[in-house]
């Protein structure tokens, strides 16, 4: 008994000293999340988070409260939020590493279904969506890209076609989903999928490393490529559906943007000699097809690198998300005079906004 | 601060008793004598900067199967682990940086001009007589100046050939196999083959399937969990190594050694929730390796030493999905000469001069094939009567870049100085007081200047400054307590013009700067203890805990000032106990690692929850003859705690290993 009482002695004296070490080091607590309020409006904010460290999150601002919950999934989210879009009472989000779509009531904001992408055992990786009659389209980043359909009503895959390599962003317009083939900076084309047939009917040559598509409603597309890191950095297309014409346009619009109505708001992003970003932001009448400003701030508020840019279809205030790819990022909300209203702190890598 | 305290109270509830009863210091010095081997490093209880060691017998007792598993023990070392028997493993010293710690195999450091991380994976333990963990300087003066060029070293030291007087053959054999398709056959053979010359050869083979369980949280709150295997975690590699040593009329001795090393595995990558990504990425090591060792005495008042070596390693990297295959080619050149001058039995003086040559080639579009002269001299002297010694060190570091395409003007020059103290205040008092003071100069990588996605020739070297100040205790109090040695130090480094990666507008496109400080304060607690309750039962008792407080201080504008670093612990722990007994060896290991943050910014949502890792062993002996056979059982991870070091990469956990061995 003695012998047994010695064999156990130190192992517990260890265990108390763990114990204490433990006990001293308490959680830090996360913020909880703000009560649901039914009927409130606000917008909902995508946060990539940081790839590897399952982060992604989903931010939400409610205008009613002025609160910011910073992800209203609490972590659950997974890996790498790439984008986001409302289409009918849903919000569907893909999150890239973990290789499937988050369904999210708009009303309830709260996660409804998600939707794993596979093809037999092989995880497919979404990039972004676009929705076009009860169905969702999202680009596969994979060497041979692909675009797979989800059914809206039962939630389901129903088919898969192949565009380009490692594509990017996908629009749907007129029965024909165009696809960005980024090719992972090394590609130049759009693939053109006829809807109806779910097969890629032809390419359009645009510039090097297309990125972002989004159509208006005059029937153009319009599309960021991101050029060769180098002597090209890249730049604004717009293509005519009707004759698949492409024509440069001159404005620093080289990242994201979104279309509200006529109107596009646009950022760009250039590297100083230092590869220090230098962001630039404007304004494209898609109407008149003109420049209408070839700035969103006006009282010298500095965004170190912009990430993501939203339009409150209501009050058309601009929101402009900064990051530093490492900490948490800040929402700069600006009024039409260009003045920042208010700053809001979200997830990791703010990149989409839906406002809801 | 209330841990600490109680830390301390702890320590000295078991110091104190036996302070109070008469010293005999002749007995802590032969303990001291045995404690470490001679040609090592010298006493750890007189040593002016802290220096611990782990030899084969105590290896054996911790579970350790990799040099990173028993790296783990040490006080003050940080070992950051992806996970598995497969996963990279590198070591910091005192959040240092694993780029500050030198890996010196035999007392010559291995080279990694393209990362300056050594994997302390590849060196099997089988092979290693001792483990001696260095932060800041060894007071052994008559040394290399590369081994002294860090802010520390974990020097690995093989088995010896076996020694004139010994037996002429020597065997060992051994087979290990466990959890998750781990298998392990090890053989040495070592012969004395003439009066002059003995040799060894030795050969490590270990598989690893490295599909283990894992649970992995969802979410912060209420996400469940998910059960999980790794996928692409397999392991396979092996090594053999060959040793002639020489101890020759003129009393010169000779250790000439080459090694190959093959290591092919998966790189599994983050453990993305929800998904199973299937095998992808694959990396291959090849490492040819061949040094000498050349010690002579010219006369009595001048030693001699040269040093020279050949490494030549290789790596493939292939990523199928990318249809990517990246080769990378490194060949490292050594020579050294160091002379020792003995003025007198008390004050001694060393010239040691290195020069290093290590170029670098791949199939990158980037490829640049960089190649980097160093030239390293350092001046050391060292002044030592038993109640103090003092040790003083002057390193010169020149360096030239030179690339194949592309304009670099990479030129470094710096003196670091480094000086240490130990004395003992009253002499029939077992306690030693100790300091030191070292200037380090971190040239950047490779990797960091011309390998990056922006690459920067123009980056200077980090500038790291180490203080400590520590307690030594080493006694015996009566039969009950053989051995007993306690340390304490507290410590303070600085790093300036830390090199970090500075984001792009594009995530992909970092750039790498000097742009970082980081302010780094802590005590390290180090007692081993050896208890004697009965004629047969004999306890081994180790503890290290670390306090620590790593900031990060680069611009008061962000927020990230003041937060900590990443990953950087504030509290740590580990210790192991062996039981002996008469009929079977009982141990016992803990390892414990307090709150840290995934990110530089410190918020709730980065925080990784503390862990305590706990494994037992059982070893049984026969001996016969001259013959000795040896069964053990091992279980690592006793209470299946699932935890990470690096964020989304699970560690096992519990598993199980098998051994057989015998010596002849």
């Amino acid at each position: 008994m003695k012998q047994l009482f010695y064999m156990m002695k130190w192992p517990v004296v260890f265990a108390i000293l763990a114990l204490i070490f433990t006990a001293c080091e308490k959680d830090d607590p996360i913020p909880e999340n703000e009560p649901y309020i039914p009927g409130s409006h606000g917008v909902f904010i995508l946060n990539e988070g940081s790839m590897g460290k399952n982060n992604a999150g989903l931010s939400y601002f409610n205008f009613e409260t002025g609160n910011t919950t910073t992800d209203i999934l609490s972590g659950k989210l997974g890996d790498t939020g790439q984008d986001m879009l409302a289409y009918g009472s849903k919000l569907y989000v893909s999150v890239n590493e973990s290789a499937y779509i988050r369904v999210v009531d708009l009303y309830a904001r709260a996660s409804v279904d998600s939707i794993a992408l596979k093809d037999g055992s092989l995880p497919l990786k979404p990039r972004y969506l676009a929705a076009y009659e009860g169905k969702i389209y999202a680009t596969i980043s994979a060497k041979v890209g692909s675009v797979v359909r989800i059914d809206t009503a039962t939630l389901k895959v129903e088919a898969v076609t192949k565009v380009g390599s490692y594509p990017e962003g996908i629009v749907a317009v007129n029965g024909k989903l165009y696809v960005a083939n980024g090719g992972q900076g090394a590609g130049n084309t759009l693939s053109v999928v006829d809807i109806a047939g779910f097969r890629e009917e032809r390419t359009i040559t645009v510039g090097i490393n297309p990125y972002i598509i989004r159509a208006d409603k005059y029937g153009d597309l319009y599309l960021t490529y991101q050029g060769d890191f180098g002597e090209d950095t890249g730049g604004m297309q717009r293509i005519d559906t009707k004759t698949g014409s492409v024509t440069q346009l001159a404005i620093s619009a080289n990242r994201n943007f979104v279309i509200d109505d006529d109107l596009l708001y646009f950022f760009g992003v250039t590297y100083n000699a230092d590869y220090s970003v230098n962001g630039s932001f404007g304004v494209f009448d898609v109407k008149t097809e003109t420049l209408t400003a070839n700035s969103i701030i006006s009282d010298g508020t500095k965004i170190d690198i912009p990430y993501g840019i939203g339009v409150n279809p209501q009050t058309k205030d601009v929101y402009i998300a900064d990051t530093d790819y490492a900490t948490p990022g800040t929402i700069y909300i600006f009024g039409q005079d260009g003045k920042n209203k208010k700053s809001i702190r979200t997830g990791i890598n703010p990149n989409t906004f839906v406002f809801y | 601060m209330v841990k600490h305290i109680l830390f301390l109270f702890f320590c000295l509830a078991f110091v104190a008793p036996c302070l109070s009863a008469q010293q005999d210091t002749t007995k802590i010095h032969s303990l001291d004598e045995v404690e470490v081997k001679a040609s090592a490093q010298g006493s750890s209880f007189k040593a002016s900067s802290p220096v611990q060691v782990l030899k084969a017998d105590d290896l054996a007792k911790i579970n350790a199967l990799q040099v990173s598993d028993a790296v783990k023990f040490f006080a003050g070392a940080q070992v950051k682990d992806y996970g598995g028997v497969g996963g990279l493993k590198t070591v910091s010293i005192r959040s240092l940086g694993a780029g500050y710690t030198n890996i010196a195999y035999d007392g010559i450091p291995v080279p990694d001009y393209q990362t300056g991380q050594t994997d302390l994976g590849r060196f099997a333990l089988e092979n290693v007589e001792m483990l001696a963990f260095h932060i800041g300087e060894s007071d052994q003066i008559f040394q290399t100046a590369k081994v002294q060029s860090l802010a520390g070293a974990l020097n690995i030291i093989t088995q010896s050939v076996p020694a004139e007087g010994e037996k002429k053959q020597k065997l060992k054999a051994s087979l290990k196999a466990g959890s998750f398709g781990f298998i392990n056959p090890s053989v040495w053979y070592g012969q004395v083959l003439n009066k002059t010359f003995s040799a060894n050869v030795s050969a490590d083979y270990l598989q690893s399937d490295g599909d283990y369980p894992f649970k992995q949280t969802i979410g912060h709150t209420d996400g469940g969990i998910d059960y999980k295997k790794r996928n692409n975690s397999d392991v396979d590699k092996w090594n053999v190594e060959m040793n002639l040593a020489g101890n020759f009329a003129n009393e010169g001795k000779l250790l000439f050694k080459t090694l190959y090393y093959d290591a092919q595995r998966g790189l599994p990558g983050p453990a993305f929730y929800y998904v199973d990504m299937p095998a992808g990425e694959r990396l291959n090591d090849r490492n040819f390796s061949t040094q000498i060792h050349y010690t002579q005495a010219a006369g009595k008042k001048i030693d001699f030493q040269t040093n020279a070596k050949f490494d030549f390693a290789f790596t493939d990297y292939t990523n199928p999905e990318q249809n990517l295959k990246s080769l990378f080619y490194q060949r490292g050149f050594y020579l050294n000469a160091t002379f020792l001058y003995k003025f007198s039995e008390q004050l001694s003086f060393s010239w040691a001069n290195d020069g290093d040559y290590g170029n670098f080639s791949s199939n990158q579009k980037n490829n640049v094939s960089p190649s980097r002269k160093s030239w390293l001299s350092a001046l050391s002297g060292k002044y030592e009567i038993p109640v103090f010694n003092i040790t003083a060190k002057l390193l010169s570091v020149i360096a030239d870049d030179d690339v194949q395409t592309g304009n670099t003007a990479a030129h470094y020059q710096h003196l670091s100085p480094y000086i240490g103290f130990s004395v003992k205040p009253v002499n029939a008092f077992p306690v030693r007081l100790r300091a030191f003071y070292k200037n380090t100069f971190r040239m950047p990588t490779f990797g960091d200047m011309y390998y990056s996605p922006v690459t920067n020739v123009n980056l200077k070297p980090e500038n790291a400054r180490q203080y400590n100040l520590g307690l030594t205790l080493s006694t015996a109090c009566g039969d009950i307590f053989p051995y007993l040695s306690v340390s304490g130090d507290v410590y303070h480094n600085r790093v300036q013009n830390k090199i970090v990666a500075v984001p792009t507008a594009n995530m992909a496109f970092w750039s790498v700067r000097n742009y970082g400080k980081a302010l780094i304060k802590g005590l390290d607690l180090n007692a081993t203890a050896h208890i004697q309750t009965g004629p047969q039962f004999l306890w081994r008792i180790n503890g290290v805990y670390t306090f620590q407080n790593a900031l990060d201080k680069t611009d008061p504008q962000k927020e990230t000032y003041n937060k900590r670093l990443i990953y950087a612990t504030r509290h740590s722990a580990s210790g192991y106990i062996g039981l002996q007994t008469p009929w079977i060896e009982f141990n016992y290991t803990i390892l414990y690692s307090g709150k840290r943050y995934d990110s530089t910014i410190n918020i709730p949502e980065s925080q990784m929850k503390p862990f305590t890792e706990q494994g037992i062993s059982f070893v049984r002996t026969f001996n016969s003859n001259q013959k000795r056979f040896t069964l053990s059982a091992e279980c690592l991870n006793l209470f299946d705690v699932q935890y990470e070091v690096v964020r989304s990469y699970p560690m096992p956990g519990r598993s199980f290993r098998f051994g057989i061995k015998f010596n002849y």
